[in-house]
């Protein structure tokens, strides 16, 4: 195990085995997608009630799920980085919070365009659109405290701190939204909680979210390997890549 | 006793230095000599504890915390010289009677003023409130990052006559200094230089 | 004991910072009714919410130079380097940054209150849920001044990195006083206050470690 852990943090060992993965990530990524789109923009059936708008969901359940969980997984790789030190683990904070970012604002706007047919606005300060906002200003945190820190070390110690601190708050800030929305309105209709879907409506959303995810590592994997590229590029093997 | 083994440190991109080797004994003093931005500084921090990012090896033997000033040399412009005094020796937790604190200002000619804020001295002036810090402290090891500038002649004097005090009572000094300070002419010398 | 003795004498002598921030909440409530109305009925009932926001603005406004001279004259390098416990001192330094920038506005608080035609019951509310709330606001303060110290633009940095922390604070601040003191806010609020004053002050002491090696 601790052997496994501590040839994948190196980055060499890392870029060089990664490569495999990237073809496969690609493929999937653009099948799963694909069907997914098809199946659910085109096949899938409307809602009785929401109509030709609930294929929003189709992007925006995928994007809210994502953003979430990248979240965390930038948080455990700023852990890994503060505990071990491993250079990869920071250059993986620094990768994802960029497309953590992107996401989240993607669930956002998807979400606000959703709102227009159902609740007749585009924002309604409803309780996980208003979590999302939260999120997204926690990626931007993390984000601007790198882009001030500049690129040493140091930097990304500050920012790993903060995103482990932000992943230790999520519950507590979701809580107190949760809170906050009962009381100032008694739920009438969320986005989540609604009766049991039929096969056809969930099947092409489970697909859209295994190609979100698919699409999500593909991003970061290129981001990361690019990344590692750039911070090595005095070392040894880094020269010979470039020589060949 | 002080020794450092091949340390390396990368700082944004490039080497600061490269495979840097030191001992020095009690009694001993060190010069660290370098242009700016050479890495005087983080060499100075590395030694006191404040910097971790290097590879090789930092040996402080049987020494306990050496004392650190660096050119922020932690001086407050509201507090008066003594309540400076007292705040880092109370950080070492050192406990002073003021008797001791006025003795160890006068060594460094700040006689007058002891109950203004240091916001009112000079920068030199300032200086001499850290420096006076070294007559009251227990540490064994001092590093002392350009302790020589800002300082006016008859300053330098006082500040080579206290260091080497400390080295005759078995002390270890590591000091920088872009002026030679002739009572040290004979120290050992550690050169920096930038790799790029 | 002595290390806030040092923050207070500080304080005291360039009382200029806390007059600035009380300034600041004092001006920005005078310029609602501006804004919005003069009528006291419509007033009222915002009172709790604005003085809860603009006691969060002044005290991340304020957060970054509470550690800006400490960092810039090296006193932070020798409290990391000292032999005291790097948590107490980043707790003393919250509870002074408490002192300069929350106290104020807290006593404050029955004459802002006054402005916008709040009545005493509301008052009082208001300010019980300041005095469990703000602590918690200075030391996140602190953390983000620490996480930012020695940075360009520090000040413009910090609010966008501590404000999403202090979300759950204004939600049960603001909801235990409008709610006129319902005991699941209270506990609440006193809960995240007790964690907060737990694990922040370590939160911090990583941080400057951080700072310093900067």
């Amino acid at each position: 195990m601790w052997r496994w852990f501590h040839q994948w943090g190196s980055p060499k060992f890392f870029y060089h085995r990664s490569g495999a993965l990237l073809p496969v990530l690609a493929l999937a990524s653009v099948l799963i997608l694909g069907c997914g789109v098809v199946w659910g923009l085109l096949i899938a059936p409307a809602d009785y009630q929401q109509g030709e708008s609930v294929r929003i969901m189709y992007v925006h359940v995928p994007a809210a799920i994502l953003a979430q969980s990248s979240y965390a997984m930038m948080a455990i790789m700023a852990l890994i980085s503060l505990i071990w030190r491993l250079k990869i683990a920071d250059a993986a904070v620094q990768t994802v919070a960029p497309i953590g970012a992107c996401v989240t604002l993607l669930a956002l706007a998807t979400g606000s365009l959703w709102g227009k047919p159902m609740w007749g606005t585009y924002w309604v300060w409803d309780a996980r659109l208003t979590s999302t906002l939260i999120l997204f200003f926690l990626f931007a945190g993390v984000l601007a405290l790198r882009n001030a820190a500049g690129q040493s070390q140091s930097a990304g110690r500050a920012a790993s701190v903060l995103a482990v601190i932000g992943l230790l708050n999520l519950p507590i800030i979701k809580y107190s939204v949760d809170w906050w929305f009962t009381l100032h309105q008694p739920a009438s209709f969320t986005l989540t909680e609604r009766p049991a879907m039929p096969f056809s409506m969930w099947g092409p959303l489970l697909m859209m979210v295994v190609g979100f995810y698919a699409w999500f590592f593909l991003a970061w994997l290129i981001r990361l390997r690019h990344e590692l590229v750039k911070r090595e590029v005095r070392t040894d093997w880094v020269q010979q890549m470039i020589k060949q | 006793m002080l020794q450092i083994e091949s340390l390396s440190c990368f700082r944004q991109d490039r080497f600061l230095f490269k495979d840097l080797n030191a001992k020095v004994l009690p009694g001993q003093a060190l010069q660290i000599v370098g242009e700016n931005g050479s890495g005087k500084t983080t060499l100075f921090k590395i030694l006191a504890g404040l910097f971790d990012e290097y590879e090789g090896r930092v040996i402080l033997a049987d020494a306990g915390r050496p004392l650190y000033l660096g050119h922020r040399y932690a001086v407050n412009d509201q507090l008066t010289p003594i309540e400076n005094l007292n705040f880092l020796l109370k950080l070492n937790d050192i406990q002073q009677a003021e008797g001791l604190l006025t003795a160890a200002l006068a060594r460094f000619q700040l006689c007058s003023g002891l109950d203004q804020p240091c916001a009112a001295l000079s920068e030199g002036q300032k200086k001499r409130v850290a420096l006076a810090r070294l007559m009251l402290t227990s540490a064994r090891i001092w590093l002392l990052d350009e302790a020589f500038s800002a300082l006016d002649a008859p300053g330098r004097a006082v500040l080579s006559e206290v260091c080497q005090a400390h080295l005759a009572s078995g002390g270890t000094l590591i000091f920088s200094s872009h002026q030679g300070i002739p009572e040290f002419a004979s120290a050992a010398q550690l050169h920096l230089k930038a790799e790029l | 004991m002595t290390l806030l003795l040092r923050e207070l004498k500080i304080l005291l002598r360039s009382p200029a910072g806390a007059i600035q921030s009380l300034m600041f909440a004092v001006l920005v409530i005078a310029l609602f009714p501006l804004a919005i109305t003069p009528d006291p009925d419509q007033l009222a009932p915002l009172g709790i919410g604005l003085i809860w926001v603009v006691t969060l603005l002044a005290c991340l406004l304020a957060a970054d130079k509470s550690l800006a001279s400490d960092y810039a004259d090296g006193s932070l390098e020798q409290m990391v380097l000292s032999d005291y416990p790097l948590w107490w001192m980043c707790l003393v330094k919250s509870m002074a940054h408490w002192v300069s920038c929350a106290l104020p506005l807290l006593l404050m608080a029955p004459i802002l209150g006054a402005m916008l035609a709040m009545p005493l019951d509301r008052i009082v509310w208001l300010m019980a849920s300041l005095v469990l709330g703000s602590p918690i606001l200075s030391l996140f303060c602190m953390l983000g001044a620490m996480l930012t110290v020695g940075l360009n633009q520090s000040s413009a940095l910090l609010p966008i990195l501590i404000a999403p922390f202090l979300v759950p604070t204004l939600i049960l601040g603001t909801q235990w006083a409008t709610t006129g003191g319902e005991a699941f806010y209270g506990y609440m609020l006193a809960a995240l206050l007790c964690l907060s004053v737990v694990t922040l002050p370590f939160a911090t002491a990583v941080v400057a470690k951080i700072a310093v090696s900067r």
